[in-house]
């Protein structure tokens, strides 16, 4: 084996793989060592931060629904159908009502403490996702089905009304894609992928046909 | 198939709204069906919301089937009924059912907006869809294939209900010529521009800016009115 100085060592040699001064391998062997701590101390803080990050939204969504619970069922319902443009079926979905008691209370009608705080709680929602800068029309992107193959129809409502509030936040923040959210939230989805699609017809009306495989 | 109970099967019972278009899953009572004797029966719209008008208009004759008084049906009687559609609770708490084996067409002046004793939800008209595919064809389709399908044409309807409801009064809204005038005006409005609102429709991106500009056009009708 050949033994070079430090002062050889700097690749105009042709002592080739040998060339290298003693010292090197402590050198890197201290650094990888180095390097594998700060990558362990990375993953740990990760999910501690990821974990505060998620409670802070959490704290947020609560502060911004309580801020909203202010308003009056009406204005609320003024908020959701008139600025943000949701459509009737969704809210009462979103509520757990029917639509024709949501309309109602639009027209004066009583709504329950609990309906009241889920309209406050999508309205602050739709406002964080607006903010988020990423999703022009949150609205909108609620009640699209996620561009995934044919055959699967999901919907960002969807998750909401399963609780999803915190994954929703991280897709609008492109933070992960949506089959990583859907892998965590629905495990199974991809079982889910229906015979079926919808396209536009020729009569320029949707219609369901038998996908290609 | 899929079950629904009552509470999410139906929008309105009894009480129904005259500003809401005749849709599928509506149901009527006092009707007599021609071809079924001189008594007057309930029946149901079956036909699908895009086979129903021609514009604004109904068409001539709609596919209705006879709901008759029918055991509650529960669990796994929603799989084995494929030639029913179930109603439970649907008149002060006693069930009837749709029977597909008597579908007919039903000239569409004997379907009147007083007469209305029930509206389906739109999950409600998904399960009916789903049941009549599977009654006429054996084929189970899924009820998030029919919501996406049918997503553009609920969503005109509801737009067309909330104009007329913001429109007209409620005494206009008592009068069939005031509703039909609006209902005229409605359509108009959706088939305007380039990309007119209803070809708008076609595409969920664009429903939620769709219901803002319907509702500052009806705003625009109101004003108008007044004038």
């Amino acid at each position: 084996m050949t033994v070079t100085t430090s002062g050889q060592a700097t690749g105009t040699s042709a002592g080739g793989v040998a060339d290298y001064a003693p010292s090197a391998p402590n050198a890197t062997r201290a650094l990888s060592l180095r390097a594998d701590y700060l990558r362990t101390e990375v993953d740990m803080h990760a999910g501690e931060v990821q974990e505060l990050h998620g409670e802070v939204r959490e704290h947020d969504l609560a502060d911004r629904s309580l801020e909203k619970s202010r308003k009056s069922v009406a204005n609320l319902l003024e908020e959701l159908a008139s600025d943000r443009g949701m459509g009737w079926s969704d809210i009462a979905e979103v509520v757990g009502v029917s639509v024709s008691a949501v309309r109602k209370w639009r027209k004066g009608g009583l709504a329950s403490p609990e309906s009241r705080t889920r309209l406050a709680r999508v309205a602050a929602l739709l406002d964080v996702l607006e903010e988020k800068g990423v999703i022009e029309d949150p609205a909108a992107w609620m009640e699209m089905d996620f561009t995934l193959e044919p055959g699967y129809f999901i919907r960002p409502l969807d998750l909401y009304l399963e609780g999803h509030v915190t994954e929703l936040i991280e897709l609008a923040e492109h933070r992960q894609t949506t089959a990583q959210v859907l892998d965590r939230v629905r495990p199974n989805w991809r079982q889910s992928r229906s015979d079926f699609e919808v396209v536009l017809d020729t009569d320029g009306e949707r219609s369901i046909r038998r996908r290609d495989e | 198939m899929d079950q629904i109970e009552p509470d999410a099967l139906y929008d309105e019972r009894e009480d129904v709204s005259r500003a809401r278009p005749i849709l599928q899953g509506d149901v009527f009572h006092g009707v007599v069906l021609p071809g079924f004797g001189s008594e007057p029966r309930r029946v149901q719209v079956v036909a699908h919301p895009c086979a129903m008008r021609t514009g604004a208009a109904l068409t001539p004759r709609i596919t209705v089937a006879p709901v008759e008084p029918h055991e509650l049906v529960t669990g796994s009687g929603w799989q084995g009924n494929p030639r029913i559609m179930p109603l439970a609770a649907l008149v002060e708490g006693k069930h009837f059912a749709t029977k597909f084996v008597d579908v007919t067409a039903c000239p569409a002046e004997l379907l009147l907006r007083d007469q209305r004793i029930a509206t389906l939800s739109n999950q409600g008209i998904y399960v009916l869809q789903q049941r009549l595919i599977k009654h006429y064809t054996r084929t189970k389709m899924p009820l998030e294939a029919l919501r996406s399908e049918s997503a553009p044409v609920l969503t005109e309807a509801e737009l067309l209900r909330d104009w007329l409801e913001r429109v007209l009064s409620e005494d206009e809204i008592s009068s069939d010529d005031a509703l039909d005038t609006e209902t005229l005006a409605f359509e108009q409005w959706m088939r305007e521009g380039s990309p007119a609102p209803q070809q708008r429709l076609r595409i969920e991106v664009h429903h939620a800016d769709v219901r803002r500009e319907a509702q500052r056009a009806a705003a625009e009708r109101v004003r108008v009115r007044k004038v």
